[in-house]
């Protein structure tokens, strides 16, 4: 330490003054016209950017959308109590952008990376809210399987990374129970797939409440919230899910796995209808403005499956829209469905008859995943949603009474055994194991007749593939690949199982 | 045609000195100017002048806020 010297502080302050630049500075500026709930005026502020942060006397900010000839209109993002009429607004030169990097996990941040969680945060850089989709070169075709560790989405409605997989449905229907479960499983079976959750115009117990689930199952770590909650501005509400998808993006370029779920575009695209309406933008269908597709297809085109050149990182995109009474054709329902990569349908009826996640099976569907599951879920998944289907216009059909024969009970035995096989409680996640031996021990009858002994039966095998079939099933969620000798075992717990049954209720 | 426009200066300050800027801007834009003037004791000295869609800033406290930026670097 001897040999350390420093710089007396009157020599560096004499040093620094010497490289001061004492002359004034000039640039433009305008003045805000009018200020009408979050959207102000501004005239004669003519050399700023689409986008661009201005800065409003007083210390309010506020984001540029409508450029025009002689000013420009902007959307507040803080303090409108400040700005009046004649306040003087500069721009700043700088897009509205978000900060990036490892410290961010754990965090709630809103769209501007203002920490909402009284910590200090230290970010490692900053990358732009809107950011072009990665070219079409760049990407490589959906291939791994992102596992969600609930059965009916992994064995029928695969999601891959890299894909857009929308969950709609009515409110109180567990959308964003889903997305959660889907976020816990990426802990529980060691992924690595780090995980962002947009709470869009929310209301704060509800982000609080996700907040507390994942801290209290040790998934926060993974995690990133990025919250505008019911009481922000519509500015940062727009915002909000292509900050989160900037966050995502600068994960998925260091070669990371990403799952990003926006809660949800409902919210989305109403605040960028009251925005678009304050700007007086024509409106059109349903009063949002003509853009409306554009806004969530160049959201929901940032998830990508990056090619190995560009580091194999990948944005797993689930969406979330709230339908009125299970409308799905309606304005944003459809449009978001046409973008996504397919839809996990949740109804209502379903819900309330004690079948959770209530899951719509003949509705979902998923255009890409099927390619991405592995070996062995693609075995026993086959002829599922077939099943499925079949059992659900015999059931609907026998309800009249009709006589059915032999084949048609085994259908409808079948299809009763699979329905309660998919019934899946809150929070109990399954691995890939787990569900393919599910799989295999409905497909051998195992459930067929089960009645009220069901969960029992379940329970009953679940634990014996943890006490006699350990080191097949840990190899098995390695490896993806079902094996003849697993099999053979999984038969064997089967029999055993199913002779015992047969003791106990003789 | 007089040009409104707005000086806002930190106290003390001259009627001269008012006088001179006004000239000197003025002659910038080739037309008379005439100022608003606010006075802003948090400018900590010199002044800043919106004229013609363009802000001038000579205030000191721009000036130490650069230093200040300066002194991280």
């Amino acid at each position: 330490m001897e040999n350390v010297t420093f710089l007396p502080v009157g020599e560096f302050l004499k040093k620094k003054l010497q490289t001061l630049d004492l002359k004034s500075r000039v640039s433009s500026y305008g003045v805000v016209e009018s200020c009408n709930a979050d959207v102000i005026r501004v005239s004669g502020l003519r050399d700023i950017r689409y986008g661009e942060i201005l800065e409003i006397e007083g210390g309010a900010y506020a984001l540029a959308l409508d450029l025009e000839l002689d000013g420009c209109g902007a959307v507040l993002l803080n303090q409108a109590e400040k700005v009046e009429a004649g306040s003087v607004v500069q721009g700043t030169g700088e897009v509205a952008s978000i900060c990036t990097g490892e410290a961010l996990l754990g965090r709630v941040i809103d769209p501007l990376g203002r920490p909402l969680d009284a910590m200090p945060l230290t970010v490692s850089g900053y990358r732009p809210c809107e950011m072009p989709a990665p070219a079409i070169m760049d990407r490589a075709p959906v291939n791994q399987s992102l596992e969600t560790g609930i059965l009916a989405i992994d064995s029928m409605i695969p999601i891959g990374r890299g894909q857009r997989e929308l969950i709609i449905g009515d409110r109180q229907t567990g959308k964003t129970s889903i997305a959660l479960s889907t976020i816990l499983h990426q802990k529980k079976n060691g992924s690595g797939v780090i995980c962002i959750y947009c709470a869009i115009g929310q209301k704060n117990a509800a982000l609080a409440s996700v907040r507390e689930t994942l801290a209290s199952e040790g998934a926060l770590d993974n995690c990133v919230l990025v919250a505008a909650g019911a009481a922000e501005t519509a500015a940062l509400q727009y915002l909000a899910p292509y900050a989160a998808a900037s966050i995502a993006e600068s994960f998925m370029l260091q070669g990371k796995d990403v799952l990003v779920v926006y809660d949800d575009l409902s919210k989305h695209a109403v605040a960028y209808r009251s925005i678009s309406l304050l700007l007086r933008r024509p409106a059109g269908r349903e009063a949002y403005p003509g853009d409306i597709f554009y806004l969530h297809a160049r959201l929901l085109e940032r998830a990508a499956h990056l090619s190995p050149e560009k580091g194999g990182g990948s944005v797993t995109a689930l969406p979330i829209i709230e339908t009125l009474a299970g409308d799905i054709s309606s304005y944003i329902p459809t449009n978001v469905i046409s973008i996504t990569d397919g839809q996990i349908y949740l109804e209502s009826g379903l819900f309330n008859a004690g079948i959770r996640p209530a899951i719509n099976v003949g509705l979902s569907v998923s255009r890409v995943g099927r390619n991405a599951q592995t070996k062995a879920m693609k075995k026993f998944s086959g002829l599922l949603r077939l099943e499925i289907a079949q059992y659900r216009d015999l059931a609907a059909f026998t309800q009249f009474g009709a006589e059915i024969d032999a084949a048609t009970a085994k259908v409808l035995n079948r299809g009763a055994a699979l329905t309660e096989l998919f019934k899946q409680p809150l929070r109990e996640d399954l691995l890939l194991s787990q569900m393919c031996a599910l799989l295999l021990a409905a497909n051998e009858g195992y459930f067929d007749d089960a009645g009220e002994i069901f969960s029992e039966k379940r329970r009953l095998f679940l634990e014996a593939l943890k006490t006699d079939a350990a080191s097949a099933m840990k190899e098995l969620d390695q490896s993806g690949e079902w094996s003849a000798e697993t099999e053979k075992l999984l038969r064997e717990i089967l029999a055993r199982l199913g002779a015992e049954n047969h003791a106990e209720r003789a | 045609m007089n040009k409104k426009a707005k000086l806002q200066i930190a106290p003390p300050y001259s009627r001269e000195l008012i006088e001179k800027l006004q000239a000197g801007f003025s002659a910038l834009c080739g037309r008379e100017v005439e100022f608003e003037i606010v006075e802003d004791p948090a400018l900590v000295g010199g002044f800043i002048a919106f004229v013609d869609g363009k802000k001038y800033d000579s205030s000191y406290q721009t000036k130490l806020a650069s230093f200040k930026a300066g002194l991280r670097e």
